[in-house]
């Protein structure tokens, strides 16, 4: 397939080119500023947005991308779906927040290839230790920025240092990574969590 | 160039006074430009004209100076997938985890490198978190 860009591929949108059939109407999606995108070698681009309307049936959603523009998605039985573990489009909800990979179609559409729902990757410190889960506060890179603790609680499937018998030993003070699924009440269940020494 | 090796996590750019469960919503990183959507990483070892130099890898391993902008190219030793990224933020602490073996089954070792969930996600699954990379610099 011809390869083209993310840019390239939003412009073609933004002229008109191509649009699910849907009883959504969906705005020109907002073109490109900065640096052009890479594409991977397997011609798939990441695009990230709030999800503004899903339809299982139909195999479709639409997401507002960055900056709010509205762009139409496939999704089929091979796009790979997670939100705290891998499931299928049934599971995602209007608002849930996406990150993904998507090839685009010369139509104008873009086919998910990959899907992440509502997943964050943190860096901090163990505050307090509650039963079945913890206080963090997060680390920032360059900067130290104001402090603010984020409860986590253990996903069942939780794996610790890559070790799925392991139970997390924490204490406070204690440096962590934690991945997981934020829920709508503002809690982390952590599915994946590495503790250091 | 040479090589380096430890694990690659992915973050959003910005820093702690900024965090959101969404990368859009965080800052632009110390070099002021770094975008998730983008090709760009943090390194811990950063100097950035007209601002004191990062340094987060004090005792673990010893890594170049990069400037903003320095491209580096991340090896996924799992799957050999690859990503050529620029730098553009300072991170991670790669003090966490020294000592700690590093290859594939074995990725929380020293962390040498954040990427954008762009980039990562090219090289990995994002559900994975963190992968034992080798970074050519």
């Amino acid at each position: 397939m011809t390869r083209i860009t993310r840019r390239q591929f939003l412009r073609n949108i933004a002229l008109g080119s191509g649009a699910l059939a849907s009883q959504i109407v969906f705005e020109p999606a907002r073109m490109l500023t900065g640096s052009e995108d890479q594409s991977v070698g397997d011609g798939t681009i990441f695009l990230e947005g709030d999800i503004i309307a899903v339809d299982p049936d139909r195999g479709m959603l639409v997401i507002n991308e960055r900056g709010g523009a509205p762009v139409n998605l496939r999704v089929s039985s091979s796009t790979r779906i997670w939100k705290g573990e891998v499931t299928d489009l049934t599971a995602l909800e209007l608002g849930d927040f996406l990150y993904l990979r998507a090839l685009p179609g010369l139509d104008g559409t873009f086919t998910a290839t990959k899907i992440w729902a509502n997943i964050v990757n943190l860096m901090g410190t163990v505050s307090a230790v509650e039963n079945g889960g913890f206080q963090l506060r997060i680390d920032g890179h360059a900067h130290e920025g104001p402090e603010r603790p984020i409860t986590v609680r253990f996903h069942p499937s939780l794996v610790v240092n890559d070790n799925p018998t392991v139970t997390p030993a924490l204490r406070v003070g204690q440096s962590v990574q934690v991945l997981g699924v934020i829920e709508r009440d503002g809690v982390l269940k952590a599915t994946r969590m590495w503790v250091a020494e | 160039m040479a090589y380096y090796y430890g694990s690659a996590s992915w973050f959003c750019c910005g820093h702690a006074g900024s965090w959101s469960s969404r990368c859009a919503d965080t800052g632009h990183g110390s070099c002021g430009n770094c975008e998730s959507y983008l090709d760009h990483a943090a390194w811990p070892k950063l100097k950035r004209p007209g601002y004191p130099d990062c340094n987060k890898s004090d005792n673990c391993l010893s890594l170049p100076w990069k400037y903003c902008g320095d491209t580096l190219v991340v090896y996924n030793r799992c799957n050999g997938q690859q990503v050529t990224v620029e730098v553009h933020d300072c991170g991670p602490n790669t003090n966490n985890y020294c000592n700690w073996p590093c290859g594939c089954g074995y990725p929380n070792c020293p962390a040498i490198i954040d990427l954008t969930p762009n980039a990562f996600s090219k090289i990995a699954n994002l559900d994975v978190g963190r992968i034992p990379v080798r970074v050519t610099a």
